[in-house]
């Protein structure tokens, strides 16, 4: 008991030591509920008795390309490996693909540099072309290219959340021009969705290293652990519990939970590649995975939006889904 | 956990559209949402973006609050739900995992056993984490725990225990 008492003593000392006192938060918090409640006011207004834009975005973001900072992990960590980025599509062995997708990375951190799409004020619109450029330049390269069968599946995840992330992209170059925050907020939110997707996955690409058996099956349990504790995914699962509202904060916990550990999951099997024994059902996990990936994505959307209809059939597709990638996992790593 | 009669008030009030109302009810708790963004997250600033985005959105959602429910747990757990999305998007505070300690002089036992906690916290899984910094770093009670994380009770006290249990294990480990 006084070891406890002296590990809490110890971990508040630590966290204290990260966290100064504020009391400019409360200011801070009223100043910025003020800004966005007199913008924020008339959303949802009805026209016609419908809501055009029924609910906010679940999470208003600070700035519009944290992707693009985000990536700047992933640059570092491959400019450390000293890879020279190249983009010519062809058969590609892992360091090769990894040199692509780090390069496809620094193309996009350096379009990005000095824009903010935060407001319908901020400077957005010209620099957002070459953002743009730069997204649809690194969904092309993959498109192109032959993955290493290893990242296969996963390349083309990659680049159905980039054509995901272009389109939200557009949205935003065209809330801006439109002038139209709201709308700019909600693209914003989206965008982000897939550049936090990105950012995780591009980060496990650029620390993937061909496995053996034992690391492997090491790799994928600690994300079977993921997915069996997932407090997000086993309500989903079934219908009746949770979200019988979407738009509830306990509904959005599931869907983020969801997501987290599916991505966790994938990042997995992306860091350590499959031994040649296994090849053969990591692929079969990782189809499986990319259903409940998309599943999780419609989910989001349809929360966002409201849509019931359409958060029904991503959580049906989800909970059908969930038990294959079980039976997956017991393959793999057994029970 | 009763709610008193005056929060009601203040609570229809703020669900009716008053902005002082709401506000009113916040204040008290945005330093337990502050101290749990940073226990999550480990950076003032991400901290103090967390709590705004909750202190948003909650507002945006408070028709939502059930009456009978109490604002805390409702609102911490919105506070949990932004840093979970924060955490997969924040480079700078896996950065700060590797980056060599700045310190001009050797730094003391006690700031190396910080950092070490830290790194073992930041370590643990999300769901352990979050039952470890309500329970421990804001001395919630087991049950408003169980409320924020939509878990039992027993659920929390078992996250508790295994959190603790890693955190021991880890820093035996970074000692040798």
């Amino acid at each position: 008991m006084d070891n406890e008492r002296a590990l809490k003593v110890e971990l508040r000392r630590a966290l204290d030591e990260v966290l100064p006192p504020a009391p400019w938060l409360e200011a801070a918090v009223k100043e910025d509920l003020r800004r966005r409640r007199s913008r924020g006011r008339g959303v949802g207004k009805t026209t016609h008795g419908r809501r055009v834009w029924p609910q906010p975005p679940m999470q208003l973001v600070a700035g519009a390309l944290i992707l693009l900072v985000a990536g700047a992990a992933v640059a570092a960590v491959l400019e450390l490996r000293n890879f020279t980025p190249r983009s010519e599509p062809a058969a590609l062995d892992l360091g090769a693909y990894q040199a692509m997708v780090g390069g496809d990375v620094n193309r996009l951190i350096y379009s990005g540099s000095g824009i903010d799409c935060t407001t319908v004020q901020a400077n957005c619109g010209g620099p957002g072309r070459d953002v743009l450029a730069a997204l649809q330049r690194f969904r092309d390269d993959l498109t192109r290219s032959q993955p290493p069968a290893s990242m296969a599946v996963i390349n083309s995840l990659l680049r159905r959340h980039l054509a995901e992330g272009i389109a939200d992209f557009n949205g935003v170059l065209a809330a801006y021009a439109a002038k139209d925050q709201v709308a700019l907020d909600r693209d914003n939110y989206l965008f982000n969705a897939q550049g936090e997707w990105v950012s995780a996955i591009t980060t496990s690409i650029s620390q993937s290293q061909q496995g053996t058996v034992a690391s492997y099956i090491d790799s994928v349990r600690a994300g079977k652990q993921a997915m069996a504790t997932c407090n997000g995914c086993r309500p989903l699962q079934l219908a009746g519990q949770d979200c019988t509202e979407i738009q509830t904060v306990r509904c959005e916990a599931d869907v983020v939970y969801a997501k987290l550990d599916i991505e966790t999951l994938e990042s997995a099997l992306v860091n350590v590649t499959p031994p040649s024994s296994l090849v053969e059902q990591d692929a079969l996990l990782q189809r499986d995975l990319a259903q409940a990936d998309a599943a999780v994505l419609a989910l989001a959307r349809a929360q966002l939006t409201g849509d019931q209809d359409g958060f029904n059939a991503a959580r049906a597709s989800l909970a059908q889904k969930l038990p294959a990638i079980d039976a997956d996992l017991a393959g793999i790593v057994g029970g | 956990m009763a709610v008193l009669p005056a929060a009601m008030t203040l609570l229809d009030a703020a669900k009716l559209g008053d902005d002082n109302a709401f506000e009113i009810l916040l204040q008290p708790l945005l330093e337990p949402g502050y101290r749990l963004a940073g226990g999550m997250l480990q950076d003032h600033q991400a901290a103090q973006d967390a709590v705004q985005e909750a202190a948003f959105k909650a507002w945006r959602k408070l028709r939502q609050l059930r009456d009978g429910s109490e604002m805390r747990p409702w609102f911490l757990g919105i506070v949990a739900n932004e840093c979970r999305s924060a955490r997969r998007s924040r480079w700078s505070s896996v950065v700060k995992v590797v980056e060599p300690a700045k310190a001009e002089s050797m730094p003391s036992d006690s700031v190396l056993s910080g950092i070490e906690l830290r790194n073992a916290l930041r370590a643990l899984d999300e769901k352990k984490r979050l039952a470890l910094v309500l329970h421990w770093y804001l001395d919630l009670p087991l049950d408003e725990v169980a409320a924020i994380t939509g878990s039992s009770v027993h659920a929390v006290e078992g996250q508790v225990q295994r959190g603790m249990h890693e955190l021991r294990q880890r820093m035996k480990e970074s000692h040798g």
